[in-house]
């Protein structure tokens, strides 16, 4: 081999991988990526649509719960009705229509709520209530283990305040936390 | 097969057949109404719990009415999770009923006398028949084999991140000019909200007996405390009932009903909010830019028409939780429509959305307990504020970007008049206790700052104040009129009416005019001194703020929208479309 071939061989190597790498660097961009729906709890409006117009016999919308935001309120507005009877977990006190919200003691004046899931349909009354009146620490997710992930989500067609969307599914949740509060 | 057999294998499959497709059919019935019942609709928005836990408010000591709750809330939990076990197992039973129905028909099918074919003896079947069978066999299952790779191919692709929506085509629009705004009177109170028109013709009296004074009148289909807004020789106005919000549009110039646009959202109706009887569901006053007319009502529906009455865009802000009702008009400024949203401390807001398209531009939370007062946007040394009010802060934003520019604190009470910006001065009305006015070229917070001056002479409780740079008018919900120098907030005359207001005073030209709850106006002059020129009468009551014109005054009554000059003949209307 000469210089010349040497030379040239090496330009033609070098252009080769070159054009090698700028392919596979756009061929990586243009990867499409999955994606899948979820809920903006900053643009939700609790208007309650969530648990019935989901295609699924139970909507798979579930409040969600960040303890990290929780008072741990004695008198916690989203699980009483306003104004309670009393502070007691008797049925015509509770807000939640199917008792998902359990309220257990901690230490005086504290107490957690913590959510039972199967019974959470996703009325978003509690979520209302802690958004209106609390820390604003309940809010409404997609579960991803219910999600059947439709082409057209029919909550997402059906909600006032245009808050869902898709999302990447490597980030398939939004939420609420002390650092973003708003 | 033997004879005795086969007819067993028949009549069987066929009875399973029956059978089964008889259950499929009631099966599918009962998810279908399940499914109609809206699933767990009946427990989530029970309306005989809500009804039980107002009773429960009132008599709390009501052992029986607690176990009927109790009852209740058992009840309808049984209820909803009995029915969704039903459509979970008659889903699967469904399909397993499915694949019995078929194999059973296709048996019973399979065991039907058959009338001999003469394909199948042998001799008379031709070579080309079996040929083209082949074919046609191989044909399709190629195109089912194609069809397979097709789907296993789109269904592993990826869903691609839907790309950015593509910005909507909206027509160039010209913001009208700051004298086209104010020849017009397009928002509540008039283009800056200070209530005032340079030139006009208030008429001091009329008679709706007689028809002296009424130029029209028409009636306006659906109630509203809205205020009339006018643009050229077009008068718009809102109403609404449970069932729907309404714009309408009508001839200034003869008061007919030009079109009555009943909006439009998409999806499932939201539930109507509670309101009082006071606020009503059309309690906000439109606004418009001249090109599209924009209106909110009381379940948050935002939504701009064209002047022809075709909905362009609509948008639910809500849902509101607002004790009286949301009351607070639109205000505009360039391309922007602005929302304020107080509802409570936790959810009060300002919303900017984009005029062409009703895109959300900004949003900022707002400290505020809740309020009923309407913002304003004055131009302050060159520059554009939009102010709003509630307890306990006044707080001025840069409309373009939500950006806050100054705010003050002090205020309290149920807060319902709206600010005004005259002399330099931001006015306001603070139900909590005092009239003050601030410099509005602050910036930061400027509560520590004394105000510019301070009176507790006549605090308006619910009437916005008025005025045309020279006198401040303010009127209390019990009738006392206060006529005030903007610059010093010295009193220059007082008057008591024997009425109840929730109008605001406005000033056209040389006249001042002030409408009580029960549709009685009073016309005084717009001077140092207190002296009325006319009384008259209504007819109805009257709680939506009037409309100076250059050649009349139009104002909305509790039925009627009327256009009053200082002699006319009487056209009265009946509403079409």
């Amino acid at each position: 081999m000469n210089r010349r071939n040497f030379l040239s061989g090496s330009l033609r190597g070098s252009l080769m991988l070159a054009l090698g790498g700028v392919l596979g660097a756009v061929t990586g961009r243009a990867r499409a990526r999955n994606t899948v729906w979820q809920i903006d709890p900053f643009q939700c409006t609790q208007c309650g649509r969530c648990a019935t117009e989901c295609v699924l016999e139970l909507s798979a919308v579930k409040c969600v719960h960040s303890f990290d935001m929780c008072g741990y309120c004695q008198l916690c507005t989203g699980y009483f009705e306003p104004d309670p009877n009393k502070l007691n977990t008797a049925a015509e006190n509770q807000l939640c229509p199917t008792g998902a919200l359990v309220r257990s003691f901690v230490e005086d004046p504290y107490y957690e709520y913590t959510i039972n899931e199967p019974l959470c349909v996703g009325c978003a009354k509690c979520v209302k209530g802690c958004t209106m009146f609390g820390n604003g620490s309940l809010h409404l997710q997609i579960r991803h283990d219910r999600c059947v992930n439709c082409n057209e989500c029919s909550i997402a067609r059906a909600c006032p305040a245009d808050a869902i969307h898709r999302v990447p599914a490597d980030r398939p949740y939004q939420f609420k936390s002390r650092e973003r509060k708003t | 097969m033997k004879p005795l057999s086969q007819t067993i294998w028949k009549q069987g499959s066929l009875a399973v057949a029956i059978a089964s497709g008889v259950f499929l059919v009631l099966m599918g019935g009962l998810l279908l109404f399940n499914q109609a019942q809206g699933k767990v609709a009946g427990l989530v928005q029970s309306t005989e719990l809500v009804r039980l836990h107002e009773q429960l408010r009132q008599r709390p000591q009501d052992e029986a009415l607690k176990q009927r709750i109790r009852k209740l809330d058992l009840q309808l939990r049984q209820n909803s999770f009995t029915e969704l076990r039903i459509s979970h197992n008659g889903t699967r039973a469904m399909i397993a009923v499915t694949v019995l129905f078929l194999a059973s028909a296709h048996l019973a099918r399979k065991q039907r006398q058959k009338l001999p074919d003469p394909l199948t003896w042998g001799p008379r079947r031709p070579a080309e028949e079996n040929r083209i069978r082949l074919k046609t066999q191989y044909a399709v299952a190629a195109m089912f084999g194609v069809a397979a790779v097709a789907a296993v191919g789109i269904s592993l692709h990826a869903v691609r991140l839907p790309s950015p929506p593509a910005p909507v085509q909206v027509a160039a629009i010209r913001f009208p000019t700051a004298a086209e705004m104010r020849e017009n009177w397009p928002a509540f109170r008039g283009f800056d909200g200070s209530g005032h028109r340079e030139v006009s013709a208030i008429p001091a009296t009329w008679n709706v007996a007689s028809g002296q004074g009424i130029r029209w009148k028409t009636e306006v289909p659906l109630p509203g405390m809205s205020s009339p807004i006018r643009w050229t020789n077009a008068l718009f106005l809102t109403g609404a009932n449970a069932q729907s919000n309404v714009v309408y549009r009508f001839d200034a110039d003869s008061g007919k009903l030009v079109w009555a646009t009943t909006l439009r959202m998409t999806g499932s109706k939201m539930p109507g909010p509670k309101v009082m009887e006071d606020t009503g569901l059309a309690a906000p006053t439109p606004v418009t830019d001249g090109q599209r007319i924009y209106a909110i009502f009381a379940n948050a529906e935002v939504a701009a028409l064209d002047f022809s009455g075709k909905q362009l865009w609509i948008r639910n802000l809500g849902p509101l939780d607002n004790p009286y009702g949301h009351a607070a008009s639109l205000a505009i400024y360039q391309d922007r429509l602005l929302v304020q949203l107080d509802q409570g401390e936790a959810t009060s807001k300002l919303v900017a959305l984009n005029a062409g398209t009703g895109q959300e531009l900004w949003r900022v939370a707002r400290p505020i307990v809740g309020s009923w007062a309407s913002p304003i946007v004055v131009e302050v040394e060159g520059k554009p504020q939009l102010i709003t009010c509630g307890e306990p802060w006044v707080i001025s934003y840069n409309p373009l970007d939500g950006s806050e520019l100054w705010r003050a604190n002090g205020l309290g009470g149920e807060f319902a008049p709206s600010p005004i910006y005259a002399g330099g001065k931001i006015i306001i009305c603070n139900p909590g206790g005092d009239v003050r006015a601030i410099p509005a070229n602050g910036s930061g917070d400027l509560s520590p700052k004394p105000a510019a001056w301070k009176t507790d002479a006549g605090v308006p409780d619910v009437s916005s104040p008025a005025s045309d740079g020279r006198r401040l008018y303010l009127l209390t919900g019990d009738g006392q009129l206060s006529c005030l120098d903007p610059g010093s907030g010295q009193v220059k005359w007082k008057h008591e009416f024997k009425d109840d207001f929730y109008s605001s005073p406005v000033i056209g030209g040389s006249r001042v005019i002030i409408v009580s709850r029960k549709g009685v106006a009073y016309v005084m002059e717009n001077a140092d001194a207190f002296r009325e020129l006319g009384k008259s009468e209504l007819g109805e009551d009257c709680n939506a703020t009037p409309v100076p014109d250059r050649q009349c005054l139009y104002l909305r009554g509790g039925k009627h929208l009327f256009c009053l000059a200082e002699s006319a003949p009487v056209a009265v209307k009946s509403p079409e479309k």
